[in-house]
């Protein structure tokens, strides 16, 4: 049988065709090359003739050091329906599928939700989730990370405000960061890094928190950032100045995000892990 | 990735699993063969001759030289893995089996053999444990009855050894998990509401810690498998036929789809077949692989995490290795 991949060489129809009688077949070992050339016949669908055929293939040999034991089990013989089958795989047996893609769910973020995410937050729900989840467990195994060596500044935070839940970047911390609402910066160029925004922006004050959008999984720009200026005049130049300023061919787009985060974060609004417990 | 496929089988795969090594990889299915494969280029090893039913579970040993397989024609058989031989066969002599043996699974010594029976032959379910070093005609070694009545009305579909060797897990028709102790037999604790349907596959995680359940309830259930203290759901659309966790990440593999008999009424484009991946804490998913042509009855696992295999009802087994794309994924936060 010859398949796409095998290089096939017409030799073209021999005048008289002698049936039966194929050049030899030959194998040519090249360092961790082995090219096996054969010849076979083969009948031309639109002229009904038979032609001779090269067909070389080209196997590439890999040297894999395994255990004793696997290299023992490589030499058994074949038993079963196998026992017949030569060496290697068997085209009956053994086929090669199309190429398959893993297909990753959630791999790009929305603006909205990139607007909403603060990525301090979103390790510390992460960590939140790992710490109950070592901690329920039962015990079994010492080589897990414990309560005990586990270092989480979370829980204090938890304790400090009498058990309700408070984002780290809130209250706590000072909270300056959401007097002033985010500015969007819309139709960047995907090789600006946060750096590149930062300097791009510094010069209208002190910014508190650039957040570019990316990919989740291939952690490039999706082309959007939020910036927290400490002062709302900075952001209103930022602005005014910025807005349709051409920056790497684009025409960027700057304007006052709209800040759907509710001051007065009620119950039912807390995220989802919050409110599980086991 | 391109995976590999295998088809040696002519009906659905029933089970599949590596031997510890991760080189061979054991099948079964419903057309009564066993089949053995080398796993790094796919060629097949052989065959195991001798069921006269469907292969319902297969388990190699610790050292990969035995394979005990269960069957519908009321026999779980020992073979010889280098020859495939079969060396011994467990039948109804001595109080031995008169059902068929839905699962196997091998001790972690390899002298031991768990299987349930069930309730077809009117006959009361069953755990049994075998020695396999003494003549299968000995009859069983330990034997503890479940009458029906005691359990909810339900019979044990699959065994598998605890943590330690210490306990026998059991999952039910009815959904019901047991665990018993595994010297006496003695029931130690019931989870009567872990899942709603039958339990089609229960795997532990490479540190044995950790047991994974999948139900055809939708859902793949996680528990610490000491005490079956149940910690994490991942939930699926259609039925989930067969459950693991990687032994390299924080992740969970699930697959599944509708009944055989239910695909015909539902849309084939949509048919689910995909194997589903979860991250294993947050019980989100992450992605899936597509490829089968039917729902996916059993998963596997590459003792190293870098690889996985799939046997689905379209009698195909396909053999993934992951590419950059999963093995550069990482959402751990620690």
């Amino acid at each position: 049988m010859t398949d796409w991949a095998d290089d096939s060489i017409d030799l073209g129809s021999p005048s008289a065709p002698t049936e039966d009688v194929l050049p030899a077949p030959k194998v040519i070992e090249k360092g961790d090359q082995i090219i096996k050339i054969f010849y076979k016949w083969r009948e031309n669908e639109t002229t009904n003739k038979k032609e001779l055929v090269k067909v070389t293939r080209t196997f590439v040999q890999e040297r894999v050091k395994t255990s004793k034991r696997v290299a023992a089990r490589k030499t058994w013989k074949k038993f079963g329906l196998a026992a017949d089958d030569g060496p290697g795989p068997q085209e009956a047996t053994t086929m090669y599928g199309e190429e398959v893609m893993m297909r990753f769910i959630a791999a790009d973020q929305t603006e909205e939700e990139a607007e909403e995410e603060d990525e301090q937050m979103n390790k510390f729900k992460r960590q939140f989730e790992y710490f109950n989840f070592f901690q329920g467990f039962g015990g079994a195994t010492s080589t897990r990370p414990s309560a005990t060596n586990m270092d989480i500044p979370s829980v204090s935070i938890k304790d400090a405000t009498g058990g309700k839940y408070v984002p780290p970047r809130r209250g706590l911390a000072g909270g300056f960061t959401d007097e002033v609402p985010a500015i969007r910066v819309s139709n960047l160029s995907p090789a600006a890094t946060q750096d590149d925004v930062q300097t791009l922006f510094a010069k209208f004050g002190k910014i508190a928190r650039i957040h570019l959008g990316r990919d989740r999984r291939t952690n490039e720009s999706r082309g959007f950032a939020f910036i927290n200026f400490h002062h709302r005049d900075d952001a209103q130049r930022a602005i005014d100045t910025m807005n349709r300023y051409g920056y790497d061919n684009l025409i960027l787009s700057v304007e006052w995000s709209e800040n759907r985060k509710k001051e007065n974060a009620t119950e039912a609004s807390k995220p989802d892990f919050l409110k599980r417990q086991r | 990735m391109k995976p590999t496929l295998l088809q040696g089988h002519e009906r659905s795969l029933t089970q599949i699993k590596y031997n510890r090594d991760g080189d061979l990889l054991f099948s079964t299915s419903k057309d009564k063969s066993v089949s053995v494969w080398f796993i790094d280029n796919g060629e097949r090893l052989g065959t195991f001759e001798g069921h006269q039913g469907s292969v319902w579970g297969v388990d190699p040993n610790w050292e990969t030289t035995r394979l005990v397989t269960g069957g519908a024609d009321f026999t779980v058989r020992i073979w010889d893995i280098e020859t495939g031989k079969n060396v011994s066969i467990i039948d109804d002599k001595n109080g031995g089996l008169t059902t068929s043996a839905k699962s196997v699974k091998f001790s972690y010594c390899g002298n031991l053999v768990v299987f349930p029976s069930g309730a077809e032959m009117r006959t009361t379910p069953a755990l049994n444990v075998y020695d396999i070093r003494q003549p299968a005609t000995q009859g069983p070694i330990k034997r503890q009855e479940v009458p029906k009545s005691d359990y909810q009305d339900s019979t044990p579909v699959k065994t598998l050894w605890g943590y330690n060797d210490e306990t026998i897990i059991s999952g039910n028709d009815n959904g019901n998990l047991y665990i018993w102790d595994a010297r006496g037999l003695q029931l130690l604790h019931k989870d009567t509401t872990s899942h709603d349907k039958i339990v089609n596959d229960m795997q532990l995680s490479k540190d044995k810690t950790m047991l994974i359940t999948a139900s055809k309830d939708k859902t793949a259930k996680l528990f610490d498998s000491v005490d079956l203290n149940p910690l994490k759901v991942y939930k699926s659309q259609v039925p989930v036929n067969s459950a693991m966790i990687s032994p390299r990440a924080n992740h969970v593999v699930i697959g599944g789809g509708q009944d055989a008999k239910d695909v015909t009424t539902t849309d084939s484009r949509d048919g689910k077949f995909e194997a589903k991946f979860f991250h294993l804490l947050m019980e989100q998913e992450f992605g899936s692989i597509k490829g089968h042509f039917g729902p996916i009855n059993s998963l596997a696992f590459h003792p190293d995490g870098m690889s996985y295999c799939s046997g689905a009802e379209d009698g195909y087994i396909r053999v993934h290795k992951f590419d950059r794309d999963y093995l550069a994924y990482n959402d751990d936060v620690f």
